[in-house]
């Protein structure tokens, strides 16, 4: 505890006194009209915008709310807090600004919630900048095209839909596919591989304990030094939940204004589209289909356009998106998943079967699509990984096939001898990103043909062995090939022989 | 039938029969039977409030003062002037109320602004920030 000071104290409420001086200025102030479910219907503020903060004066202090429906005979404002204390009759003061919330380096390794306050009981954040909750995406001219990797650190998704900073790429599946499984394996490789990158993880209605053992997890991985957590649960008010995605956008947008890299998840985009259904619906907003409002699309493409790739004169930061949609048994045609998968460049789809199958993760090759990545993609992997994604698709479409035990050419045998192999070793258990040489020389091990006389089952096994030994043997030579070059011919020789005398203590007797 | 009139239109029509001339106990008789009629007898404290709105505008402008102890002459002259340079009023009336719970100072409302210079209110603004802090 800091040392206890009365004259101190005394001092500080004595400047907090004086601070209060009146300005002699009349203030536009209304009435509360009606109050319930979190929304109170005010009678007056006509000079109110919107989403202009106002400020209710209850019984045991204010409570701000935002105004979100401007009518000609009331304003319905969302409230940021319990309603308990709010009364009809009640006096409402404009505040004169928009939500904003604490951005800045001080908020690294922090948990706050939507409006900048500490969930941590770590003390308070002292925030040097304000940033603007709800703000406009960069410009046509601000941007540049997205040219610089993000490694996530997972081989299918690095190899066959890579993400690149600044891109928005979604990933959606069904509840227990491995959704944030992806995000988070994804943020331990940003401290892993060094990258420099910021993490803001959005939890949008959330368990509470579910958001604990996360933060917990990247304590233990050592990744919330760069992270910061916005949480929400399914405790709070809609209205938070509504601004969780918005506030967080602001704080990962003070790095990307600021020359730096961020990546922003947001865990998910569902609940906060039925976040702002139920505002919708309380603020008497005409339902549309699913009963949500005619304006959800543009809730979810004005927030992910604030993911960009600045142009050098802005300094060249970029804001990366990677949000979140649960689907209904696979149903990607649904309304949100729809609508999000057109805003982004790309989604990873994660089928529920090949989870259960025990491929994990469970990436969909035929459904999954990454639109701007390509460009993004480091050498070494691209160099390697040019057909992976035709391949595996077409030996899935075969392997159903062959199911029903049919007589098989050659070729095709082969092709599906390598698909099944290929499958072993796109499997990669969670908290464990491989890095770019480990993902180049791993994928050359299947498309090189140098794991063909190795059973499926021991591939995982013989890809660690192989990946232990070229560390230890050829150390000089794989950290170049870290560095994200495309592999001489020297080095692919070399990862060829090393390959074939590992894999011999693997072969099928 | 008839399309329901917002309160905005019925305040106005009252607003602009005041400042016609039109006799008080008449437009409030008419008033209260459409109100009846139309069974919106619990909007008529917000329908005065915006009538109260459009005299305003039209440049009358009613000021409620509360304060803990009687207003003198040169206080209330001062709070006329305050109210007429703020709101750009032609008439300002001064209805002064005592409430002890303001503890000291003095708080104006007219319609849809509000000076609170209050001991009470400041304290409220002092208690609601510590607690934030």
């Amino acid at each position: 505890m800091s040392k206890l000071s009365i004259t101190e104290l005394s001092k500080e409420l004595r400047h907090a006194i004086e601070s209060l001086e009146t300005s002699g200025n009349l203030d536009e102030v209304g009435v509360v009209l009606r109050i319930g479910d979190g929304v109170a219907w005010i009678h007056g503020l006509r000079a109110a915008g919107y989403s202009e903060v106002v400020e209710i004066e209850t019984e045991n202090g204010t409570v701000e709310a935002f105004a979100l429906n401007l009518m000609e005979d009331e304003i319905g404002a969302v409230l940021l807090g319990s309603d308990s204390e709010v009364k009809a009759g009640q006096t409402v003061r404009l505040k004169g600004t928009v939500l904003t919330v604490p951005v800045g380096p001080e908020l690294l390794g922090r948990v706050v919630d939507p409006l900048g306050r500490p969930l941590d009981g770590k003390g308070a954040i002292k925030a040097k900048q304000q940033g603007i909750v709800e703000r406009n995406a960069p410009g046509v001219m601000a941007r540049k095209s997205v040219h610089e990797p993000l490694m996530t650190g997972i081989v299918s998704i690095d190899a066959m839909f890579p993400v690149g900073r600044g891109q928005r790429e979604l990933i959606i599946g069904d509840r227990q596919t491995g959704k944030t499984a992806l995000a988070i394996d994804t943020m331990i490789n940003q401290a892993k591989q060094k990258t420099g990158v910021i993490n803001v993880y959005v939890a949008i209605g959330q368990k509470r304990s579910k958001v604990a053992r996360l933060v917990e997890r990247l304590e233990r991985e050592g990744v919330m030094e760069q992270t910061i957590v916005v949480a929400t649960s399914p405790a709070d008010p809609a209205s938070l939940l509504y601004l969780a995605p918005y506030a967080a956008t602001a704080i990962g947008e003070y790095f990307r204004d600021n020359a730096q890299h961020a990546l922003m998840i947001y865990d998910d985009l569902t609940k906060h589209a039925v976040a702002y259904r139920q505002m919708s619906l309380l603020l008497r907003r005409p339902p549309g289909r699913e009963a949500y409002p005619g304006d959800v699309f543009y809730l979810h493409s004005r927030l992910l356009e604030r993911s960009a790739k600045l142009s050098d004169a802005l300094g060249g930061g970029s804001l990366t998106a990677l949000p979140i949609i649960e689907t209904q048994a696979g149903d990607i045609s649904a309304y949100i998943p729809t609508n999000v998968i057109s805003i982004t460049d790309g989604q990873i789809f994660l089928e529920t079967d090949l989870f259960h199958q025990g491929i994990r993760p469970a990436i969909s090759a035929g459904l999954s699509v990454s639109r701007v990545g390509g460009a993004a993609q480091t050498g070494a992997v691209k160099s390697v990984s040019g057909n992976l994604k035709l391949g595996l698709s077409q030996f899935r479409e075969l392997a159903s096939f062959a199911q029903f035990g049919s007589d098989l050419d050659d070729a095709t045998k082969q092709q599906i001898e390598r698909g099944q192999r290929l499958t072993e070793l796109l499997k990669q258990p969670q908290y464990q990103p491989l890095s770019v040489w480990q993902q180049a020389v791993s994928i050359l091990f299947v498309t090189g043909g140098h794991f063909d006389s190795v059973p499926p089952v021991k591939v995982k096994d013989a890809q660690s062995a192989t990946l232990t030994r070229l560390w230890a043997d050829h150390k000089a030579e794989m950290q170049e090939l870290d560095k994200g070059g495309k592999p001489t011919d020297e080095l692919l020789a070399l990862v060829a022989k090393v390959a074939k005398t590992v894999v011999k203590g693997f072969e099928e007797a | 039938m008839a399309r329901k009139l917002s309160r905005r239109m019925i305040a106005r029509h009252v607003a602009e029969r005041i400042v016609a001339g039109d006799a008080h106990d008449v437009i409030t008789q008419q008033l209260a039977a459409y109100l009846i009629e139309s069974r919106r007898t619990n909007e008529a404290a917000t329908i005065l409030r915006d009538v109260a709105y459009h005299l305003a505008e039209a440049g009358h402008v009613e000021a409620v003062v509360t304060s803990t102890y009687a207003l003198d002459a040169s206080v209330e002259a001062a709070i006329e002037a305050l109210v007429k340079r703020a709101t750009d009023a032609t008439d300002v009336t001064i209805t002064a109320t005592l409430d002890p719970s303001v503890l000291g100072g003095v708080k104006i409302e007219t319609p849809g602004h509000e000076l609170n210079a209050t001991v009470a209110h400041k304290l409220q603004v002092l208690k609601t920030r510590y607690k934030k802090a």
